[in-house]
């Protein structure tokens, strides 16, 4: 038996009310945090901040060695964990039997759930020392790659898998060769999937600050190689809002830096990726 | 009991049992087929003529398509499947003589070499993501064309040959899963005509077209009558009517499915020995 109709249009109001409201919310924290970091950091920025090193224990001066120890730190990170990421996805979606798949699987999660402070005991007791490689920008590099690597996996393997069978089937039956059918079927079409995984990773990877105190250390000089410590932004972040007085302005600052320095990386991901994976162009 | 599959001018003469042709493309002894130990197909003793056009019919979940996919080892992608029994290729479809019968069951198999022979359609058509000239590239480069003449014209004989090419002439750079389901099913065919196979299987290549795209796609078939052998899965029973000359009906009996009866087109239609296989091509079961 039917509704009364006003019964329905009602319900369909007050659906579709709920839904703009939490669509809206989310819109207007992002625009609150975007507002509040450009009102309160844009004085602060200038050529000299993005140019100098700091001076006065960053009250003055520029934030420009953190932003070269971070695009390093991230380098590293995403030089290990992205291949290795693939890598492991083609294990599990192309070779892995399914109890082996099980098994890896749940490492991952049970890895992607640690939290990040326990990464960076980690990282410090076998980059740092075992291995020797001490607080340096190189350690706390692969500490990160160890954290983004569940992140990158699970991506790529749910959109590996998500390719359709059908495509499969077809080059087989055709009978493609396994690398062929991967590189000029699969992967093209798990690129966006790949694509997430690594945007993702960026976020978690620049956002880190906890795993990274304790492995890439934080002296604010210029490094002058992977193997000097270096200051990421997020690490100056905390330390001019918690350590210094009157650094506020400076944190704000550098805040608005790492979220340029946060997109800007993500489009060249986006950019990269695409030029990448786009299929080869045929012959003439 | 082994029942052979017959040339019409003999068989409208002689009883099914007590013909015997050699020229065989596929013949199957006592096959079974299990997913993860649970038997689909057994009892399958089956001869597949070369150069005709053999339909398989039946109701869903009789085993049809396992067994066309066993035809191509397409089976080895279905986790846990088992293949028993005897299936070979006749040695007659290849190019080069004197290796013998190809044993499908063998772990050892060249799947490369029994690919290239054997083609295959799908009910869904799947062209590949990339452009329709790469869509038939591929394929051939995979399997040794590398010289770009050579490339541009075996691509365009085997889109004339579906009768795409005065379709897509103009376009090939255009990407393949923008053409419309019949175009697409059609450059499916043209995908696995291009490596000059000798055996096409098809797995309801019309089902998932509108009744136009159909007429054409079952056109096509029949124009490739005598140069190929064409194993073809069909629900359309006025389809495996048109199309075949040799029927095997496939059901489930006993909780598995069997082969219950083979022959000609004519015998099977006209004059069924098996009351489930009468009641089947009379629509009246199945």
């Amino acid at each position: 038996m039917a509704e009364p109709r006003s019964h329905t249009q009602a319900r369909d109001f007050w659906t579709a009310t709920v839904l703009w409201l939490g669509a809206g919310s989310v819109l207007a924290l992002l625009a609150w945090i975007l507002g509040d970091l450009l009102l309160q950091g844009v004085g602060r920025l200038s050529w000299g901040f993005l140019t100098e090193p700091p001076s006065d224990a960053g009250r003055s001066g520029g934030v420009a060695p953190m932003i070269i120890s971070t695009l390093w730190i991230l380098a590293i990170c995403l030089a290990t964990a992205v291949p290795l990421g693939l890598a492991a996805a083609l294990f599990l979606t192309e070779l892995a039997s399914r109890r082996t798949g099980r098994w890896v699987r749940h490492s991952l999660d049970a890895l992607a759930a640690v939290p990040s402070i326990v990464f960076g005991l980690f990282g410090n007791a076998l980059f740092c020392h075992v291995l020797g490689l001490g607080y340096s920008i190189l350690s706390g590099g692969l500490t990160l790659a160890c954290m983004v690597l569940p992140l990158v996996v699970r991506t790529t393997e749910a959109g590996l898998s998500n390719v359709a069978q059908e495509i499969r089937q077809g080059a087989a039956a055709l009978a493609l060769s396994r690398v062929t059918t991967l590189r000029t079927l699969v992967l093209p079409a798990a690129a966006p999937a790949l694509l997430v995984g690594l945007v993702l990773g960026i976020g978690r990877a620049l956002a880190e600050t906890a795993a990274l105190i304790f492995t890439s250390g934080y002296v604010d000089r210029f490094p002058e190689s992977i193997h000097d410590s270096g200051r990421s932004l997020s690490i100056h972040i905390y330390d001019l809002s918690m350590n210094v007085p009157a650094g506020n302005d400076t944190a704000y600052a550098t805040a608005l830096v790492l979220v340029v320095l946060l997109i800007a990386s993500q489009q060249l991901a986006t950019w990269g990726i695409h030029r990448w994976i786009q299929p080869e162009r045929s012959v003439r | 009991m082994t029942t052979q599959l017959s040339p019409p001018a003999i068989a409208e003469t002689q009883t099914p049992d007590s013909v015997s042709t050699p020229d065989w493309a596929f013949r199957a002894t006592d096959l079974r087929i299990a997913y993860e130990g649970k038997t689909v197909l057994q009892d399958v003793d089956l001869n597949i003529a070369r150069r005709r056009i053999t339909a398989l019919i039946g109701p869903s979940g009789c085993g049809k398509t396992t067994f066309l996919q066993s035809l191509n080892r397409l089976t080895d992608m279905i986790p846990r499947c088992t293949v028993d029994g005897s299936l070979l290729l006749s040695e007659q479809v290849f190019k080069e003589q004197g290796f013998g019968d190809l044993d499908l069951g063998s772990p050892e198999l060249d799947v490369v070499r029994l690919r290239r022979r054997v083609g295959m359609i799908f009910q869904r058509p799947n062209p590949f993501p990339l452009s329709i000239r790469r869509n038939l590239e591929l394929p051939l480069r995979e399997h040794g064309v590398k010289d770009p003449e050579l490339l541009r014209r075996r691509i365009e004989k085997s889109l004339r040959d579906v009768g795409l090419w005065d379709e897509v002439a103009d376009r090939l750079e255009q990407t393949a899963t923008a053409l419309s389901g019949g175009q697409q099913q059609r450059l499916c065919l043209a995908r696995a005509l291009v490596l000059e196979p000798e055996i096409l299987l098809m797995d309801e290549p019309t089902s998932a077209l509108d009744p136009l795209a159909a007429a054409v796609v079952e056109d096509l078939i029949q124009s490739l009558r005598d140069r190929y052998t064409i194993v073809i899965v069909t629900h359309n029973l006025a389809q495996a009517r048109r199309l075949a000359d040799d029927v095997a009906v496939f059901w489930v009996r006993e909780g598995t499915g069997r082969v219950i009866e083979t022959g000609t087109v004519a015998q099977i239609f006209d004059r069924p020995q098996d009351p489930d296989t009468e009641a089947y091509v009379r629509g009246l079961r199945g």
